[in-house]
């Protein structure tokens, strides 16, 4: 057995091995070699690259000499050519038939001299004689137009004015072929060395510019004479149109030469292109030559050489560049794949699916870590749950606690007040701060007691019957309870209570709310609310009454207006006097109305300062006022004298008693002992004062229409209905309540009303 | 009815415009009879044939009531509800003459079944017109039932 594992040990061992050595292909070393050629490819293309621009450095130094030997040479030639020339013009100057014929003024003779100067010297354009104010006095060629003209403008006649010698003109294209044509000025002189005329001969440059342009060893090189007077003026170029024309751009050749330097220089020339120029001034003359190659004809066959060499270089680094990317991500990629796969571990996530493995070195670390994640992936399982456990546990006891602590401030900040109750025993078990406050009794007075044992709350709970009642129904209110605080004090209550089960426990939970308050708002909202209603009423009726009371005279005065009309016409004197009896009492109706509408506005509007006034004295101010009409129908007054202070506006409180009384002796009717009696009464809610008589008395179902303004019970009674209106309204202003008492006709009346207002002990006023 | 004299009750507290109907229907010349009385409960022992009012042939059932709202002792609308709750007399059409021009008071007056609802003018000539009218029309053209 134990051989047999041994064995299974190394078979295992050897695949793992296996495993570990890869082909040669796929190895990093392979690719190491890879690398190192790569950079051999490189460098290689780098060096030719370096070779190649040294050449050419060298082959534009050599172009560059060139060209400046070249422009020695034809610098050499140009000096020699015009000095010849130059010569011969100035031995023809000085010849004595020459000179003869100037100063003598044989023109004639003088003309074919000059032809045939011309013709033996090739070069010459033509010579002409001029006299010293620039007049052409001759010309070699016969009969010529331009005799008799004057060329005193001309460069080289005023030259050789000015000096007095002989003077190279600037050149100027010929009209007659267009070849540039260059003027030489020779002075004639007399014996005493005076100019007596000028001679000047155009010599052709064609043959010069001919010899220059074609000079150098290629097709593309070129000579250039430039005369360098006034910038430089081009004298012999291959491009016609360029001749005599201005040297252009920044010419540093060009200026050297001004300088009077020769040299060799790579420029740029006027049309932006590089040139190789070698330059020379030319002996004796103004005048300079370039000669000029341009740089990519010079330099032709480096820069295809260059050209081609950048091309491969570039292939080879392009395609080394792409193989390199290869090759690097051939390692960097599963690499950084696997150190991503390392993090996702080590942040715990054991459930990573580690990336497609090569069969290199990587591939193979790759596959051991694989090996080792699901090792310890087993290990972590069982820890995870343990923690999460622990969490979950933890969690659950901070909510807890939470919870507790947000019940607990719940129960003791609620403005109600709260029992909880054991439901088996019916012991308090815990009560609320509110609830000790609300009934004045101490938390030790509350708990262990059993519910019922709690004498205040006999009216709720008196037995234990009550309470076996609670736990049945679960759920219990009690709108408006009656409970008595520790001080004794009666308080209406709300009575809630819930039971239900706390773990497997069941308790009950009690909440009393103190509504007295409520209570009391609610009835004095309701007074109020009808208060309103019975004042809204009375305006309302008040409104309606004085319009309707007042449009009644006044529709009786204007229908009786119409028939008084009506009546005058008809001289009908009865009935006319009936008219104006109409009119009369509507007239005066109407302006008792108005006045005592006056007087009952002015109740509360106008008040006298409040007053301390004893009600005998009242009384007293009240009979002396009503004395003439109590004695004119001989009432006996009888008054109960009592020591009551009252406090307010004097003038109106004797009115109420004054209208009571007027009203007495008005409906005494036939009372053959008429009576008024005049008192106070005191009862429960207060003190009430009355005005009682043995008259006609007041039938109950009139009663309380008695107030209503401009009310009369019996139409032919005097008065607008306005008195007792307006002691309504007085009572009214003392908080007060007037009502009348009357078994019915002839059973008199008694008047009863409050002044609560008037007998309070502050200062109050009216 | 024709050539019977039509009976108008007038309830009204102010004996001015008592004169003012009574002349009216005097000048219309049209064949009735006015009878007033000066206040509600007036108004409604008439009717009942109370007290004073039991003499039939003195105070005959009227054929239409002419009600002012404004009254001493029962108020108009009150009379006009009794009336129109007795069966015996609800059949009388009843037309309430006021001064009053509170759409409350019409409101009432209509609920409790009054069959016109006029008021006063001020104006004399206004006043004759809307007598004048109410005669032709209510004495002369509307038809009442033998058993009022």
């Amino acid at each position: 057995m134990k051989k047999t594992n041994v064995m299974e040990q190394k078979n295992v061992t050897g695949k793992l091995r296996t495993n570990v050595r890869s082909p040669l292909r796929y190895s990093i070393g392979f690719r190491f070699i890879g690398f190192v050629m790569l950079a051999v490819a490189i460098a290689g293309a780098g060096v030719s690259l370096v070779v190649l621009s040294t050449s050419r450095e060298h082959l534009r130094q050599q172009a560059l000499n060139d060209n400046l030997n070249q422009a020695n040479l034809a610098a050499a030639f140009a000096s020699n050519y015009i000095e010849v020339i130059e010569a011969h013009v100035e031995v023809f100057a000085r010849r004595p038939d020459v000179r003869q014929g100037v100063l003598n003024g044989t023109l004639e003779e003088l003309q074919t001299t000059l032809a045939q100067f011309v013709q033996i010297q090739a070069p010459l354009n033509g010579v002409g004689v001029y006299d010293t104010n620039g007049i052409q006095l001759t010309y070699s060629l016969a009969n010529s137009a331009t005799i008799g003209q004057s060329f005193s403008d001309r460069n080289w006649f005023q030259g050789v004015m000015a000096t007095g010698k002989s003077y190279l003109g600037i050149p100027i294209l010929s009209k007659a072929n267009n070849i540039p044509v260059e003027t030489y000025a020779v002075p004639i002189l007399d014996e005493q060395g005076q100019i007596r005329a000028v001679l000047s001969a155009g010599i052709s440059l064609q043959k010069l510019s001919d010899a220059l342009v074609n000079i150098g060893f290629t097709s593309d090189t070129e000579g250039r004479l430039v005369d360098l007077r006034d910038g430089g003026l081009i004298i012999a170029d291959k491009d016609p149109l360029l001749l005599l024309t201005q040297v252009t751009g920044n010419n540093q050749a060009i200026s050297s030469l001004m300088a009077g330097n020769s040299g060799s220089l790579e420029i740029t020339d006027s049309a932006g292109k590089q040139v190789l120029t070698g330059f020379s001034p030319v002996a004796g003359l103004p005048w300079g030559i370039i000669v000029v190659t341009p740089s990519n004809t010079a330099l032709a066959i480096i820069n295809t050489l260059t050209q081609r060499a950048s091309i491969y270089a570039g292939l080879i680094v392009i395609l080394s560049g792409i193989f390199g990317v290869f090759l690097v991500l051939g390692i960097i990629r599963p690499l950084s794949r696997l150190v991503q796969d390392t993090r996702e571990i080590g942040n715990g996530n054991m459930d990573v699916k580690l990336g497609p493995m090569g069969k290199d070195e990587i591939g193979n670390l790759s596959r051991s870590f694989g090996e080792m994640v699901v090792k310890l992936k087993t290990t972590m399982v069982s820890r995870d749950d343990l923690i999460k456990e622990v969490a979950e546990r933890k969690q659950a006891e901070e909510a807890l606690i939470a919870s507790e602590a947000r019940y607990r401030r719940f129960f003791e900040a609620a403005r109600d007040g709260i029992l909880i109750l054991d439901v088996e025993t019916g012991t308090v078990v815990d009560v609320n701060p509110f609830m000790v406050e609300l009934l004045g009794f101490s938390r030790e007075e509350f708990l262990n007691k059993k519910i019922w044992e709690l004498g205040f709350f006999k009216d709720i709970i008196a037995n234990q019957n009550h309470f076996e009642e609670l736990k049945r129904n679960k759920y219990v209110t009690y709108e408006n309870m009656p409970l008595e605080t520790a001080s004794g004090q009666r308080i209406q209550v709300e009575f809630v209570s819930y039971c239900y089960e706390v773990g497997n426990h069941q308790v009950i939970q009690c909440n009393i709310r103190n509504i007295t308050e409520r209570k009391r708002l609610e009835r004095e909202k309701e007074k109020f609310t009808q208060e309103l209603a019975e004042k809204n009423t009375e305006l309302e009726r008040f409104t309606y009454t004085v319009s309707h009371d007042l449009k009644s005279p006044l529709v009786t005065v204007k229908t009786f207006l119409g028939y008084l009309k009506h009546d005058i016409a008809a001289a009908d004197p009865p009935l006319i006097e009936k008219d104006m009896f109409f009119m009369n009492s509507a007239a005066d109706k109407m302006g008792k109305l108005l006045e005592e509408l006056l007087e009952m506005s002015r109740v509360g509007r106008i008040a006298n300062l409040p007053v301390k006034v004893t009600f005998d004295e009242l009384v007293e101010d009240t009979l002396s006022i009503t004395a003439g009409r109590i004695e004119e129908k001989g009432v006996q007054v009888r008054l109960h004298k009592e020591p009551v202070t009252l406090f307010g506006d004097r003038t109106r409180l004797v009115e109420i008693w004054q209208n009571l009384v007027e009203n007495a002796v008005k409906f005494m009717g036939d009372q053959p002992a008429p009576q008024i009696d005049i008192g106070v009464e005191w009862r429960e809610n207060g003190t009430v004062f009355f005005v009682r008589d043995n008259g006609i008395g007041i039938e109950p179902r009139y009663q309380s229409k008695l107030f209503n303004l401009f009310e009369k019970i019996n139409p032919k009674t005097e008065g607008t209905g306005m008195g007792l209106a307006i002691t309504k309204r007085i009572v009214e202003l003392y908080q007060g309540k007037i009502w009348v008492e009357s078994k019915g006709p002839g059973e008199g009346t008694c008047f009863f009303f409050t002044l609560p207002g008037a007998l309070k002990d502050k200062e109050s006023g009216v | 009815m024709k050539g019977e004299a039509i009976v108008i009750l007038v309830v009204e507290d102010d004996p001015a415009h008592v004169e003012i109907i009574r002349r009216n229907f005097e000048a219309s010349r049209l064949a009735n009879r006015l009878i007033s009385v000066e206040d509600g409960q007036a108004a409604l022992d008439y009717l009942n044939r109370k007290g004073q009012y039991n003499d039939e042939t003195k105070f005959p059932m009227p054929n239409l009531i002419l009600l002012d709202l404004r009254l001493p002792k029962v108020d108009g609308l009150e009379v006009l509800r009794i009336i129109k709750l007795d069966p015996a007399v609800n059949k009388i059409p009843v037309v309430i003459l006021t001064t009053s021009a509170a759409e409350a008071d019409m409101v009432k007056a209509y609920e409790h079944h009054a069959n016109s609802f006029l008021i006063k003018p001020v104006d004399f000539s206004q006043f004759s017109k809307l007598m004048d009218t109410f005669g032709y029309y209510w004495v002369a053209w509307n038809q009442y039932p033998h058993e009022a």
